[in-house]
């Protein structure tokens, strides 16, 4: 696992992550494995599908899953150096909203529908950064002139409801915000907003990425928005990593053959008018089964006998690039190709 | 038949065993009761235990345990016939509710709550104040008051499914009004209905009892708990048995059904699993992947 | 091109009046789309523009305030009775969630069967080999028929409510947002059923979406529609190649690129503010409260300039006006 030479500690650094969640009827094993680190100023991307293990992988570690399921977190995810899974629950509550904010997916569901949007801002403020009542309003009201709502004094008054889709998604960051984080998650926070406004969210996320100086964890099946924000991306596949790199490796010099298929699933406004749609063919395997060697080659064009044998490991993809890795069999014999 | 094995998968053996007694009770009691409940033998009034009367005889010579099984059917029979009359009328009423909407659905509702706000008791009295103190007559008063809650609970299940795209991608292909609310609709609220009921069973199961104790039920010589408490009240001192065995039998039904009711809402949301099916989830698990 | 229309939705209006305030919200306001035998139409905006409401009440989900639509010469809303439910069925409807528009108390094969039950297939082995032939014609095999929706995926399950959809012999098929619940990678298989469909069957569609790369791969013609209106029609080619109006461009410049170098350098137009309230909306062109080249004329109703054959946009400037520099 391969750290940027030269850098300080990374701000997340998650090892050999595996996730296994507990039914009464069934046991699912959404992540496997999975490892990767994010520095400093650095957004990644993690990209995914339904079934994927995106959002469990980032939401576990900070006790965020829904109530009534039994989890075993196996691992370690060093938040600033500290093991996030091996800390209290008192620790883990000073880190949530305070070095790590979290942005839901569902604005709605992130804001309490009975209380004023200024109230509950604030009180993330106070929380986290120990400022009184009066003064965390008035950083809520700053906060929401951040994120770009206009006259933000009279919605700190307001209540979600009166809001539109991109407005309360607005209010959601800066709820995020509020404790002044390290680290922002952000769980496919364009998905629910139209494409005019998924724009205006992802401008307002990396304008504030630079001035906060925060790194960002993208969790999205969005390529657009992707290429728009990302510096690195991993590329998720039945709870495991498939690829990962820079986001100009990953994007157009992908090697993963699901990236690839992935990446050419996105229709184009350069695909011929009346042409057939490209895509992948079946589905993703069942987590709650025991996959046998790489989980995307029952769907996969490019297999070879050594796909059976075993998880395939990290490999690096040919090319310059260090740090651009993926888990496949036919980018190891591409590799072994090119060193010979 | 499915339902069964579904139903036995659900609550357990033990409550399984519960509704299997009271069904038994109910149909084969007749049978099994070793006298007739309403047979007097003043020769043999006011015995306490014995290998002959297991329960002894009340104050008339009338075998304790055969009046006390007859109450059970009683009470079973009273209870069944409640539940139907009120769930099948509260159905009609909330389905058609709940599926036209509109100012049909704000009168009857109105009418519902109406009736909600109105205590059994008052209906009963009003009921038996008319028509004269009778088993019918308890059990038409108390399916009136029991209606408006499963009216209730239709509608609210119905006016959710209505909006479903399911029930919409019926109508679109052109289901009738009939086959949407017979099939589908009405199918939903007996679900919840059933649910609803079998907690309910136990509160329905109490007010009979009331209601006869007052004298405004079952009337004697035909076997109920609640009337063999009230006539058994002044022997108290003598014969404490013959009142603390129906309201023991009373409150064993009353805690049976609440199981069941229990039983069956835990069935439908899970809790979180015990420790020692966790681990036992874990190992089976972990054996599924390695293997 | 085709022989004329199949269905022409004329100046159709589905006003709702909202029960907690009483305002009326003027969700379609006068809105004529046509669709020709065998034809898809594209039919594209944001959310709350009225799209999802024009869909349904093509198929009589919901009850219009004023309009026409005229289904193989007949206006459906003069129609009652047998008369109605016949010409209705023929215009079936895809929901954006195939999960929630399958009863979870059937199994896939009662759930097709049933729709053939109402569409007057008496005859029981009629309906099982008609089953098996729509399962096939949606690439699903014979198997599923025992299954329940809840063990199928989302791709899986899209297909069985067009099975359904198609057991009642539609000659369009109303499609809103039917790929937006499913997995990239998915939708290629349900976007292609519809135009192997199209081929083989002659099957007319009318997709209501979002996502406009999808619209323009798989539709003949697209309608733009902003605020219960018609901003911009035209065939794909020259609506995609040359917008003519401010609302379609910017649409279009808001699709981002997959190549990041080209994402980080290209220009996107932005919009002022936010989507008015369809309660409200402005007078005049209705995307003037957001439109960057607004003018004080635009405070009067556009009219409908002609920009080619078949391409018409909804604006004082169409043509004029370019508020994005070329995509390619």
């Amino acid at each position: 696992m391969i750290q940027t030479v030269g850098s300080a500690t990374p701000i997340l650094d998650v090892r050999n992550l595996t996730v296994t969640l507990h039914t009464p009827k069934t046991s699912v094993r959404p992540v496997d494995r999975v490892s990767y680190t994010v520095n400093e100023g650095e957004i990644l991307a993690i990209v995914g599908e339904s079934g994927s293990g995106k959002t469990i992988l980032n939401l576990a570690p900070l006790g965020l899953l829904p109530a009534g399921v039994d989890s075993d977190i196996e691992g370690s995810v060093r938040f600033e150096g500290q093991d996030v899974l091996t800390s209290g629950e008192d620790k883990l509550r000073a880190v949530r909203g305070g070095g790590i904010g979290v942005i839901f997916q569902d604005p709605l569901s992130a804001l309490n529908p009975v209380r004023k949007i200024g109230r509950q801002i604030a009180e993330v403020a106070e929380e986290h950064l120990k400022l009184t009542p009066r003064a965390a309003e008035q950083r809520a009201g700053e906060l929401l002139s951040l994120v770009g709502l206009p006259d933000p004094l009279s919605r700190l008054q307001q209540y979600p409801h009166e809001l539109s889709g991109g407005q309360r998604q607005r209010v959601g960051i800066a709820m995020s915000i509020a404790g002044e984080p390290r680290l922002l998650i952000a769980d496919e926070p364009t998905t629910a907003l139209d494409v005019t406004v998924q724009a205006q969210i992802v401008s307002l996320l990396k304008d504030l990425q630079r001035r906060l100086k925060m790194a960002i964890v993208m969790i999205t099946h969005d390529i657009g928005v992707v290429s728009g924000m990302a510096t690195k991306v991993a590329v998720m596949y039945a709870g495991r990593l498939a690829e990962i790199g820079s986001v100009d490796d990953v994007l157009t010099r992908s090697v993963h053959p699901y990236t690839l298929g992935l990446l050419n699933s996105v229709p184009t406004l350069k695909a011929p008018i009346g042409s057939r749609f490209s895509g992948l063919p079946g589905s993703p395997p069942d987590l709650s089964r025991r996959i046998d060697g790489c989980a995307f080659m029952p769907r996969c064009s490019q297999a070879i006998p050594n796909c059976e044998r075993g998880r395939p490991p990290l490999v690096h993809a040919p090319g310059d690039s260090p740090e651009h890795l993926a888990a496949c069999p036919v980018v190891m014999n591409k590799l072994a190709d090119e060193l010979a | 038949m499915k339902a069964i094995k579904d139903l036995y998968k659900a609550v357990g053996l033990p409550i399984c065993f519960l509704i299997g007694f009271f069904i038994f009770i109910a149909v084969f009691g007749k049978y099994v009761s070793p006298y007739d409940p309403n047979a007097q033998n003043l020769l043999k009034a006011s015995q306490t235990f014995s290998a002959e009367h297991w329960f002894g005889t009340d104050n008339l010579g009338r075998d304790t345990l055969s009046r006390l099984v007859a109450g059970a059917r009683t009470t079973l029979f009273g209870v069944t016939l409640v539940l139907l009359m009120a769930g099948s009328v509260g159905m009609v009423i909330g389905t058609i509710s709940g599926y036209f909407g509109g100012w049909l659905d704000e009168i009857l509702m109105r009418i519902i709550d109406f009736g909600l706000s109105v205590p059994s008791l008052v209906v009963a009295l009003a009921i038996v104040g008319v028509f004269g103190p009778d088993f019918w007559n308890m059990i038409l008063a108390l399916a009136i008051a029991w209606v408006p809650i499963y009216a209730r609970l239709a509608r609210g299940v119905v006016a959710a499914a209505v909006n479903q795209p399911y029930i919409e991608s019926l109508r679109v292909l052109g289901a009738s009004r009939t086959r949407i609310i017979v099939k589908h609709l009405t199918p939903a609220a007996l679900g919840s209905v059933l649910i609803y009921a079998s907690a309910d069973a136990g509160v329905l199961a109490l007010n009979i009892a009331n209601l006869s104790f007052l004298g405004l039920g079952v009337q004697p010589p035909q076997a109920e708990w609640g009337q063999m408490l009230v006539a058994a009240l002044p022997y108290l001192e003598e014969a404490p048995r013959l009142v603390i065995l129906p309201g023991l039998s009373l409150t064993i039904m009353v805690i049976g059904f609440n199981l069941l009711g229990e039983a069956i809402a835990l069935a439908k949301n899970p809790r979180p699993m015990s420790k020692r099916r966790l681990f036992q989830r874990r190992r089976e698990f972990l054996k599924e992947i390695a293997a | 091109m085709m022989p004329g229309p199949l269905i022409d939705i004329v100046d159709l209006k589905t006003h709702f009046r909202d029960r907690r305030t009483g305002a009326e919200v003027k969700a379609c306001d006068g809105v004529t789309v046509s669709i020709g035998e065998g034809e898809i139409v594209g039919l594209v905006g944001e959310s709350g523009c009225g799209k999802s409401t024009l869909g349904r009440t093509v198929v009589g989900l919901e009850r219009p305030s004023s309009g026409k639509i005229i289904f193989r010469g007949e206006d459906l809303l003069s129609l009652r009775g047998r008369r109605l439910a016949e010409s209705r069925r023929q215009v079936q409807y895809i929901f954006q969630d195939p999960y929630s528009s399958l009863s979870t108390r059937q199994t896939i094969g009662q759930a097709i069967d049933e729709a053939l039950v109402i569409n007057g297939e008496k005859n029981a082995k009629a309906r099982q080999k008609r089953i098996e032939e729509l399962l096939a014609a949606v690439g699903l095999p014979t198997q599923i028929m025992d299954r329940y929706s809840r063990e199928m995926s989302g791709g899986q399950r899209q297909r069985v409510c067009i099975a359904r959809a198609l057991a009642a012999n539609p000659k369009v098929l109303i499609c809103d947002e039917p790929v937006s619940s499913l997995d990239v990678s998915i939708r290629a298989q349900i976007m292609n059923l519809f135009l192997q469909l199209r081929d083989e069957m002659g099957m007319a569609c009318l997709l209501i979406a979002h996502d406009l790369a999808v619209v323009r791969q798989a539709a003949q013609r697209v309608y733009v529609m902003y605020l219960g209106r018609l901003m911009e029609i035209g065939e794909s080619r020259a609506l995609y190649d040359r917008p003519s109006h401010p609302y379609t461009q910017a649409l279009l410049s808001a699709i981002p690129d997959t190549d990041p170098k080209q994402e980080r350098v290209r220009q996107r137009i932005m919009l002022n503010g936010d989507v008015p309230s369809p309660v409200n909306p402005p007078t005049g062109c209705r995307f003037r409260t957001r439109c960057t080249a607004a003018q004080a004329v635009c405070e009067t109703p556009p009219p409908a300039k002609v920009m080619g054959p078949g391409h018409i946009a909804a604006c004082h400037f169409a043509g004029e006006v370019n508020l994005a520099p070329a995509r390619h």
